[in-house]
């Protein structure tokens, strides 16, 4: 075989991986969409006709706060009009430098809260937020199952009540939101939707086939009774909630199962700018690298406790995508070439078309948008192919950074979960 | 302006016969790979509208008027 062939059949390869890996991704998530219709129809069904469980366990919101004064309140607001009545706030106060902890207090007097419903802890040393929620987690939390909550976020009122639900199957211990982006006309407001619209659209697939391991830290929720097992959140990587879901999974994800539950809503603020934007996502690259390379045994693993779609299917993608994410900036030049240079848009049109359905069938199946909200996200999906070249690119740069630190990397150094908090917008809104 | 085709398609020397020839080779093999990348994408498709259909059906299985008739 001549060079150009190796050549055909490798770029064969990889783009039909990637054609399959999107189908894979929509096909699987219609099935979940059934899922969910058929769980919905079960759960009214069984409140309509009183068989519904009326018991409501206690649920720890756990909110972790550091420099927050633009934002607790309205954080706070949106848990307390939560249709789950049985609750325990607490407000995690990591030694902040503006008002924070004085604002909390206020809000707590003010609404005549007592302490066993809404409390603040007032850390004197700030620890970084791992340590913050481990605090929390291990002096002050009672509730069965825990939710933790970014100071930034917002809940919508059925978010508590519907994430409990999926502990109805035993084998579930955590459950991720359905994080959306708070409205920001900008073209990284739109972009950072858009791209939290489409990777939870592939967690349903993961979750249907129980493979997931990556759990983000706004909405989601755990079983107490495993996070005490696991030893609660570990403090030596940038990301703490992939590290807290992926020790778990360590423990096995054919008994311990992490479900994406698109009917858990939250909303958070975005980053406002391009620096604010290379900052986060290099932290969570870091992060992300630093937590596959601490649990690298997994990958490939056939130890029975594991589902093979985590250790044959997903943990081996999740490499091999930053492997390729290396190699990106060559496939672009190769295509746009070949393009150009053969006066055929085939390729490019075809990519063109696949992103926009794609995202405009994520846009028209999403959960809890409104009817002009995706009317008005659908005039801009015709821009999306293009603007996730830009995370492309944000991506690209955040890999490349990681591997000057390889170093650190490698040998964990540099690893705390510490407190990097973008500028605040603080707008009023709400989800209900 | 001149295309990098036309330059290719004007050869003078040896050089600018073999490029040529390495040329239309990979022209050759790039679009053996579009229609190859345009049969798995319509079988893709094809799944995906399957399943979408599914899905509409679905809803129509798990509306609020057959909850109705259920009660």
């Amino acid at each position: 075989m001549d060079l150009s062939g190796i050549g055909f059949g490798l770029f064969a390869v990889i783009s039909t991986l990637y054609i399959l890996h999107f189908g894979y991704y929509l096909v699987y998530a219609n099935l979940y969409d059934i899922w969910q219709m058929r769980r919905r129809f079960g759960r009214q069904l069984e409140a309509a006709r009183g068989l519904a469980d009326v018991q409501q366990p206690l649920v720890t919101v756990l909110i972790p706060a550091h420099n927050e004064e633009l934002v607790i309140a309205r954080c706070l607001d949106s848990v307390i009009a939560s249709t789950y009545e049985n609750l325990q706030i607490i407000v995690v106060d990591d030694a902040s430098q503006d008002s924070t902890p004085r604002l909390v207090r206020r809000y707590i007097k003010d609404r005549q809260f007592k302490p066993a419903y809404c409390k603040l802890v007032a850390k004197i040393r700030n620890g970084g937020k791992g340590v913050a929620l481990n605090t929390a987690l291990k002096h002050h939390a009672r509730g069965a199952y825990v939710m933790t909550l970014d100071a930034d976020s917002i809940l919508a009122p059925d978010a508590i009540t519907n994430a409990v639900s999926y502990f109805a199957y035993p084998d579930v211990v955590g459950v991720a939101a359905n994080v959306q982006i708070l409205d920001e006309p900008t073209v990284l407001g739109i972009l950072q939707k858009f791209e939290h619209m489409i990777g939870y659209r592939s967690k349903k697939a993961y979750s249907l086939c129980n493979c997931e391991f990556v759990i983000g830290g706004v909405a989601s929720t755990y079983r107490m009774e495993v996070l005490r097992e696991v030893g609660f959140y570990d403090t030596d990587t940038l990301t703490e909630d992939i590290g807290l879901s992926i020790k778990i999974i360590n423990n096995g994800n054919r008994e311990n199962r992490l479900v994406y539950a698109a009917d858990v809503v939250a909303a958070t603020e975005g980053v406002d700018g391009l620096r604010a934007l290379l900052k986060q996502r290099y932290r969570w690259k870091y992060g992300s690298l630093q937590n596959l390379i601490k649990y690298r045994q997994l990958i490939g693993s056939t130890d029975a406790r594991y589902t093979l779609g985590l250790t044959m299917y997903r943990m081996p993608v999740a490499v091999i995508s930053e492997i390729f994410l290396l190699f990106s900036p060559l496939i672009w030049a190769y295509v746009i070439y070949m393009t150009l240079t053969q006066y055929s848009l085939g390729l490019i049109l075809g990519a063109y078309l696949t992103i926009t359905i794609y995202t405009l069938i994520t846009l028209w199946t999403a959960e809890k948008l409104t009817f002009w909200n995706q009317l008005r996200l659908s005039i801009y999906a015709p821009t999306a192919y293009f603007i996730f070249y830009l995370m492309d690119f944000v991506q690209f740069w955040a890999i490349c950074k990681c591997l000057f630190h390889i170093r650190s990397l490698l040998s964990n150094k540099d690893s705390n979960s510490r407190w990097v908090s973008p500028r605040r917008i603080g707008r009023e809104v709400s989800l209900s | 302006m001149m295309a990098l085709h036309d330059i290719f398609t004007a050869p003078t020397e040896p050089s600018a016969h073999f490029a040529l020839q390495v040329y239309s080779h990979q022209v050759e093999v790039f679009t053996r790979l579009i229609s190859y990348l345009a049969v798995v994408s319509v079988i893709m498709w094809a799944c995906v509208v399957t399943t979408m259909l599914i899905r509409l059906g679905a809803g129509r299985l798990y509306s609020r008027q057959r909850l109705r008739k259920k009660l």
